[in-house]
């Protein structure tokens, strides 16, 4: 190689671009090492929270269902239990020497206590599953629910509530559920008059839940025992696979929204 | 630097290529196919520079043969680096840059700089290009975070390698035409050269050695 023409450049010019450049590579290497060395351990650390929340879901889930369970066990052993009981004592008592007047009262009686026990069962039955929502589906339910509920004169409820769902019968019941647990928390809690109902279908399925009471602050009452029914709704929309907001302020009402982003995707085991 | 200490760091330079083709042989069998790749490259590298040596000696001028190592060198990077940035970046425009590139030697060497100057032109835009790639390839992993043990990475060692020395080689690539030093200058800032095509031999090296995680 020659000597070129052209600039009459110092060595050390040259050179020093030469080293510039070396040290802006060596600079970006380093930067890219550390930078993704703290991206690793950014997300370990947020797979480590996510697991944590999990397992307090589970755990907050297999404690509601231990609680339901106790609940209908002590149901069906008060009531029921002692209904039938007392119906097979006057049993027994009519197999015995009775006037007239002694075996048509028991007989009276018995009826009375086979009658509140088929009520008690059918009462039973329908807190552990509506029937209009086997029958007719999610929003006939939520539409005889909201009219029980305005039928006591405590509560206005106003639906918007589309003709049909396309959800699968899991995704239905989780959805009524949390409606349960959010009207229970509005009659409780927040002293609300109003409440509105709203699901849309379009463009994702979504569900939203508004009331007129005092509110709340959300994130103190995420610090309170299970049973608040906060931990629940999270539970269940978690396990829906849904995204969900809480809306609350002290003194401006409640608002709840959940989204389905794939309303096909397949049902959960319960 | 003196003629002897610049021959010195040219036969190392040179030599240094036997390295990563010594390792390729001894673990032929363990590699990937990227890693073939990258085997296949030193070994071109090796005939290239024993070419380009041999041409200097005897033929007095060894540039022509500059400008067809640009093409070939930059055909396998660019290969080497499509395993690693697709579907990222389309192949089809890794392929048109291949054609870019092979365009523009042919009119650095036709009409621009001529066969015996240096490649002013499609040296430096090939650095340039190969540079991003290696940049789109860090911008990559950091986005997709799949990488965790780069250091076991053969593409992270060539990354390095391409980087460090097309960056620092650029301002010689560019200037060889346009400067006016003198010949014991141009020799100091070809030994420079040198220097970095070891580091550059030296990461295909370790790209050749390492074991990725499957």
């Amino acid at each position: 190689m020659g000597q070129a023409e052209g600039l009459d450049l110092p060595i050390f010019i040259i050179l020093g671009g030469v080293l510039g450049m070396l040290l802006l590579a060596v600079a970006v290497i380093a930067f890219f090492l550390v930078y993704q060395k703290r991206l690793f351990r950014q997300q370990e650390e947020l797979q480590q929270l996510e697991a944590a929340y999990q397992k307090e879901l589970l755990q907050h889930t297999i404690e509601a269902q231990e609680k339901e369970r106790q609940r209908i066990a002590a149901d069906l052993h008060d009531s029921i239990g002692s209904m039938l009981s007392a119906t097979r004592m006057y049993i027994h008592q009519l197999n015995g020497d009775l006037s007239t007047e002694h075996r048509e009262h028991l007989k009276r009686e018995t009826n009375t206590l086979i009658d509140s026990t088929i009520t008690q069962i059918r009462t039973i039955s329908h807190d552990l599953f509506p029937p209009q929502l086997e029958h007719l589906g999610l929003f006939p339910a939520i539409q005889t629910f909201a009219q029980r509920l305005q039928a006591t004169n405590t509560l206005a409820v106003e639906c918007q509530l589309p003709e049909t769902s396309d959800l699968s019968p899991h995704q239905e019941l989780s959805l009524y559920r949390i409606l349960q647990e959010l009207l229970q928390n509005t009659l409780k809690h927040a002293g609300a008059t109003q409440v509105q109902i709203i699901f849309k279908k379009h463009p994702i399925f979504k569900m939203i839940y508004r009331d007129n009471g005092q509110g709340f602050n959300a994130s103190a009452v995420r610090q309170l025992p299970p049973g608040q029914g906060l931990k629940n709704i999270e539970s269940r929309s978690f396990a829906l696979g849904a995204l969900f907001e809480f809306k609350a302020e002290q003194g401006t009402g409640m608002s709840f929204e959940l989204s389905l982003p794939d309303k096909k995707q397949a049902p959960l085991p319960s | 630097m003196t003629n002897e200490w610049a021959d010195l760091i040219t036969y190392f330079s040179t030599a240094s290529i036997l390295l990563p083709i010594l390792i390729s042989i001894f673990r032929w069998q363990q590699i990937n196919p990227l890693q073939r790749l990258i085997a296949y490259l030193a070994g071109i590298t090796l005939i290239g520079e024993l070419v380009i040596l041999i041409a200097a000696y005897q033929l007095g001028n060894n540039l022509p043969f500059i400008h067809l190592f640009t093409v070939i060198q930059f055909i396998v990077l660019s290969q080497i680096f499509k395993r690693g940035l697709v579907p990222f970046i389309s192949s089809s425009i890794i392929q048109g840059l291949v054609l870019f590139i092979i365009g523009l030697a042919l009119v650095d060497a036709i009409w621009l700089n001529g066969i015996y100057n240096f490649n002013s032109y499609a040296r430096p835009l090939a650095s340039l290009i190969l540079i991003s790639l290696g940049l789109a390839f860090l911008y990559k992993t950091l986005s997709e975070l799949k990488i965790r043990s780069l250091e076991r990475e053969p593409l992270f060692w060539i990354t390095v390698g391409v980087l460090l020395y097309f960056s620092g080689n650029l301002i010689i690539f560019i200037s060889t035409n346009y400067v006016k030093i003198s010949n014991q200058a141009l020799l100091t800032l070809w030994s420079v050269h040198a220097i970095f095509n070891i580091i550059l031999n030296t990461t295909y090296a370790i790209a050749l050695w390492v074991r990725p995680r499957d």
